[in-house]
């Protein structure tokens, strides 16, 4: 997902029709520049070399988004293609997939299959704290911003749930709102990371971890 | 009629088609030449009917569709000076509706969400995953102009 809105002006995207790096290629009506899906890249014409900004988003399943979000609107065309679902996850196995971000030259993932064992990862991605978190129950991941207070928070999973050291506080993990505990009410910024095939992760990205 | 990546091709298959009717008159001729129990005239026969075939093909093709015919699926505001013109016009159009008017979704169906200034939409992974045209959504949440591809 990337903002349209450039500092000149608003772009409206299509798609190309071709895929470049096994990523697929998007062009803008404005000024036919193409941008290439995975990074957000414009790889040829005016615009060529410029970054879309990514915006945050989250692939999960529709019960848990729905669960999380009640009032949710939903973008939705008649369709029939039923394919993708969370069992694909369990179909392709976990180690088929990752979690990554990329900003220019620079892209960091983390394989699900780490993921699931760990379910609370600490790292850091251009020299800011971040937490990599992984809801076993609806298999989905998510990449934010650790808040600093002296030190920046360290997460934990304790008995199913996300948990800070320094608070004690209790998280959400998909919508990084604390919902109880010192911090409850708070929420951790989002980063925009995308889950993606590993294969074509590393296919656009081949300097990834 | 040139600024259609199908119809640009129309010499090569005008070549092609008299390659065609060329293989057609000398098969025909050594077909006549040939002693009447001969089995290389049964040879000489699947050719020029491969022949025939081929050219009827290529005139149904060129004859019966016009430029008009694959106007769906050009936009004539998206092509460039080096000739390339978008197959697909942006998608723009999508119509929102409140979640619970939205039974069809199955449960474990993926859908990436988005939250923007308190906004929440999801979009159905098998929505944009149906068509190459749908694969990128321009849409508007939270005063933001976003797209959302797959």
């Amino acid at each position: 997902v990337y903002a349209r809105q450039t500092e000149e002006q608003e772009l409206t995207l299509g798609v190309a029709g071709s895929v470049f790096h096994g990523s697929m290629v998007l062009y803008d009506r404005e000024t036919k520049s193409f941008w290439t899906q995975g990074d957000g890249k414009a790889v040829e014409g005016p615009l060529a070399g410029r970054l879309l900004h990514p915006i945050p988003s989250v692939l999960t399943d529709w019960q848990t988004w729905l669960r999380h979000h009640p009032s949710s609107t939903v973008a939705l065309r008649a369709y029939a293609n039923r394919g993708m679902t969370r069992e694909v996850y369990e179909f392709m196995g976990l180690g088929s997939f990752v979690l990554g971000v990329s900003e220019g030259n620079f892209a960091k993932a983390w394989g699900f299959g780490e993921l699931a064992k760990n379910g609370a990862i600490q790292d850091e991605w251009l020299g800011a704290p971040v937490l990599v978190v992984f809801d076993k129950g609806s298999w989905t991941a998510r990449l934010y911003e650790r808040p600093r207070t002296a030190d920046p928070l360290t997460f934990h999973i304790v008995e199913g749930r996300l948990v800070d050291e320094q608070t004690g506080s209790m998280w959400q993990p998909l919508t990084g709102r604390a919902e109880a505990g010192p911090l409850a009410g708070q929420r951790l910024k989002p980063l925009p990371a995308v889950t993606s095939y590993r294969s074509a992760w590393y296919e656009l990205h081949p300097d990834s971890n | 009629m040139m600024e259609n990546t199908i119809w640009r091709w129309w010499p090569v298959g005008t070549l092609a088609a008299g390659l065609v009717v060329l293989g057609l008159l000398v098969t025909a001729l050594r077909l006549l030449a040939s002693p009447l129990r001969s089995r290389r005239r049964w040879g000489f026969a699947s050719l020029a009917t491969l022949s025939a075939a081929v050219l009827v093909g290529h005139l149904s093709l060129t004859r019966l569709l016009r430029p008009e015919d694959f106007s769906g699926y050009t936009t004539p505001d998206a092509s460039r000076s080096d000739g390339w013109t978008a197959l697909f016009p942006p998608w723009t159009d999508c119509p929102i509706r409140p979640a619970a008017a939205a039974s069809q979704i199955n449960s474990l169906e993926l859908v990436i969400g988005v939250e923007l200034d308190g906004d929440a939409r999801a979009y159905p992974v098998n929505m944009l995953n149906e068509r190459a045209e749908r694969k990128a959504l321009n849409d508007v949440l939270g005063g933001q102009a976003i797209a959302v591809t797959f």
